[in-house]
């Protein structure tokens, strides 16, 4: 029953989670920094905004909805499953692929040069990011001997796969946009990437979708390395937004080419470690 | 057409400060060159409706100078690729270039 | 020939001003870049038409918020160059130090500027936290936080009172202490290195070439510090401080040459206010000017501001001024081609341009009457386009 309230309750709790981010990166900074509940005002005064059409195309105008309901059915699977069945870990990988076509879909049909470009971007970032999370996924659950994230019981996974937990949370970095990964939005270049064109209810739900990630990945994370404890999930979550925080306040952007270039080291010892996981699941 | 070149010959290593005209009658266009330190000066006279040599291929800091000129006291410097594109004012401008004395002030 | 141009401007995250470079783009290579320039003209050359000496000033200190007192050092120096008059030691002294504590907080601001647009904005408000101090010291002695009213023909307007020297030495002290270690952070970090080193480099030959002034120039190789070379009323003979110069022209080094001078500023301030001595500023009169032209130049933080003023009847019948933006912007359509686009604000920002002393120029109605027409009036009055 917790877990249908849970459920309902998703994108109260990312927006509260994305309040209390802000305020912390402006402790950082030596800043007050605004209110924890600012993003439900923020959300707020959005619905309440005149609706612009500024495309025709069904693509602009629904992208942003399908962006937002893709990543909230993914709280389906994580951290509990309301809903499990074989092999669903690769129906949620396939459910966060779906959510980036969208993020990139809504920046095409914007026709808007910033628009474009930040798409542009974040297919290029796709090709490589995206087949590190498959592959790290797949390791975990492999290392686990289970095939969905219903009977997903292990715990400490990250003593025993360090190098898939290390390119997971890089690859999270990049798929929530913190510095020094966020070079898909990066507004001092490109005003804004793929939201440039967006205002109102589309706009809020283009913001609700990014937070509703934010509190994906800090909750798949510790389930992943940590264990699916009830208990210790939850401030486990914070400690992993407190890191996306901690590398957001002190670093600064990569160029996509950079990207590249310190990910691809990355990506190698990711897929060493998933074929050494293979070796040992078939003769373990 | 005025020459400029060789006038400013001997200043072909110092750096190019700036091109100021002044409006009297005729145009009088002052060259003012620093050689570490010290000030040299040319001065050009153009009378009206003439063109002035441009000195853009050897001091290419005198493009944004000559095009200033030419969109705001309307004087023609040859040799300058990009002069009608506009720098300060609109590109649908249509009036006497804006700093020009007045016939009785001048 | 490419696929697409983007503006850049005039309204733009990466820009502080506007203005507008059209760039025409082949993937993400830059092939080709027009800068356009002309948003918010004010009026400055045509409204000192006309003024006297005095009244003239004024409007000198108000051209740009960031350069205020280069501004208004540039003209005073022009001006007493025309009439011939060396100020007492003292004044000489209180405009020297306006003149570097404003080198301070525009350099401090920059700094913040540049880490802004490579994403790091803990570093940005951690460099504008210093520039507070040196905004609360110009509150004391003049009052205001951005234009000082400070200077006027042959004295200045404020003295300092008994406390302000220890106010001073103390607020500087602190900057200097919070500033130095960053110059071997930003060495150490990796992430900013990526970003600025090898970006947008401008060598020794393209330096002399295009004319540079400044830090920019500075480091490229050119030494061109007009405190050196022609020092503003022959004070700065007096003090022991070091040109930066560095050699490879790229942004890293451009960064690293303000941050520097922010160093060597605070060390100018200190013997200024060594040397201050007790006596008291000369009281205003009224200026008379002869029917002259001169010219005048100060070190502002950007480079080298150019003053050419012509009187007549003691009323300024043509005044240029060149800043140092306009001395060296035509280089950016320079390094800017084969770059990528997302070097593109690191380049702009990292030359330092200040529109605001650049526009000054802007259309006022001729001294004869004529009715306009309200296309005429729109476009002169209304707006800038």
């Amino acid at each position: 029953m917790y877990k249908i309230i849970f459920f309902l309750s998703v994108p109260f709790l990312a927006l509260l989670y994305e309040g209390v981010l802000r305020k912390i990166n402006a402790r950082f900074q030596n800043r007050i920094g605004p209110p924890v509940l600012q993003p439900f005002y923020d959300v707020l005064k959005l619905f309440s905004k005149k609706k612009m059409k500024s495309q025709n195309d069904p693509f602009f105008k629904y992208s942003p909805i399908l962006y937002f309901i893709s990543l909230y059915a993914l709280f389906l699977f994580i951290p509990f499953s309301i809903v499990s069945f074989e092999h669903d870990f690769i129906f949620v990988l396939y459910l966060t692929i779906l959510a980036s076509a969208f993020y990139v879909l809504a920046g095409l049909s914007s026709d808007n040069p910033f628009g474009i470009i930040g798409s542009a971007r974040e297919m290029i970032l796709m090709i490589i990011y995206e087949i590190t999370l498959v592959i790290t996924v797949f390791s975990f659950v492999m290392k686990a001997g289970v095939i969905s994230f219903g009977d997903f019981n292990s715990r400490l996974l990250i003593l025993t796969l360090p190098i898939s937990s290390l390119g997971l949370f890089v690859t999270s970095m990049i798929e929530v946009h913190v510095t020094p990964f966020d070079t898909t939005e990066a507004p001092t270049e490109i005003m804004g990437g793929s939201r440039t064109e967006y205002s109102g209810t589309n706009l809020a739900f283009m913001n609700m979708s990014m937070s509703l990630k934010r509190l994906f990945f800090a909750l798949l994370l510790p389930m992943l390395f940590f264990g699916k404890d009830i208990i210790t999930l939850l401030p486990l979550s914070i400690l992993f937004l407190f890191l996306y925080t901690l590398s957001q306040a002190t670093t600064s952007r990569y160029r996509v080419d950079q990207v590249f270039k310190v990910y691809s080291i990355i990506m190698f010892l990711v897929l060493v470690e998933f074929i050494l996981v293979m070796w040992g699941v078939r003769w373990v | 057409m005025i020459s400029v070149k060789e006038k400013i010959e001997k200043f072909r290593d110092q750096r190019l400060i700036a091109i100021v005209c002044i409006h009297e009658n005729n145009f009088y266009l002052n060259y003012f060159f620093d050689d570490s330190g010290k000030i040299n000066s040319v001065i050009i006279d153009v009378p009206k409706d003439k063109k002035v040599e441009s000195i853009v291929d050897r001091y290419p800091n005198a493009d944004y100078f000559e095009r200033e000129i030419h969109d705001f006291f309307g004087v023609e410097f040859e040799g300058n690729p990009n002069l009608h594109l506009k720098l300060f004012l609109p590109d649908n401008w249509e009036g006497k270039p804006p700093l020009l004395k007045d016939e009785e002030n001048a | 020939m490419h696929d697409y141009t983007i503006p850049i401007g005039p309204l733009h995250p990466t820009l502080k001003e506007p203005m507008c470079i059209r760039i025409g783009l082949e993937g993400s290579v830059i092939k080709q870049a027009n800068i356009r320039m002309g948003y918010t003209h004010k009026g400055i050359e045509k409204i000192l038409e006309g003024k006297n000496p005095d009244s003239a000033l004024y409007i000198s200190q108000r051209i740009c918020g960031i350069c205020s007192a280069a501004h208004e050092n540039a003209y005073t120096r022009t001006v007493e160059g025309i009439l011939g008059f060396e100020a007492g030691e003292k004044v000489k002294l209180l405009r020297a130090m306006m003149m570097e504590l404003e080198r301070m907080h525009s350099h401090l601001l920059w700094l913040g500027i540049i880490a802004h647009e490579i994403g790091y904005e803990t570093l940005f408000m951690y460099f504008w936290r210093e520039r507070e101090k040196i905004l609360d010291v110009f509150e004391k002695i003049a009052g205001g936080r951005v234009h000082h009213n400070f200077n006027k023909i042959k004295t200045v307007r404020y003295d300092l009172e008994h406390d302000d020297k220890r106010f001073i030495l103390k607020r500087i002290e602190d900057v200097r202490k919070s500033i130095y270690p960053y110059i071997s952070e930003i060495k150490d970090d990796n992430v900013i290195k990526a970003r600025l080193k090898g970006v947008g480099v401008i060598d020794n030959v393209d330096a002399r070439r295009f004319c540079l002034i400044g830090p920019n120039s500075r480091a490229s190789g050119v030494s061109s510090d007009i405190r050196k070379i022609d020092p503003p009323y022959g004070i700065y003979d007096e003090f022991e401080f070091d040109e930066i110069v560095l050699d490879k022209g790229d942004s890293f080094e451009r960064t690293l040459v303000r941050l520097k001078e922010v160093l060597e500023s605070v060390k100018i301030l200190k013997q200024i206010l060594d040397k201050m001595p007790e006596t008291k500023i000369p009281n205003f009169t009224f200026t008379t000017v002869p029917d002259d032209d001169g010219i005048g130049r100060v070190e502002a933080p950007r480079g080298e501001l150019f003053y050419f003023l012509k009187f007549k009847d003691n009323k300024i019948v043509r005044a240029k001024i060149r800043t140092p933006t306009f001395g060296f912007l035509k280089i950016l359509e320079k390094i800017l081609i084969d770059q990528r686009i997302g070097d593109v604000p690191v380049l702009v920002a990292s030359l330092d341009p200040c529109f605001s002393c650049l526009e000054r120029i802007m259309v006022v109605k001729d001294g004869k009457t004529e009715t306009l027409n309200e296309k005429d009036f729109r476009r002169r009055y209304v707006c800038t386009r």
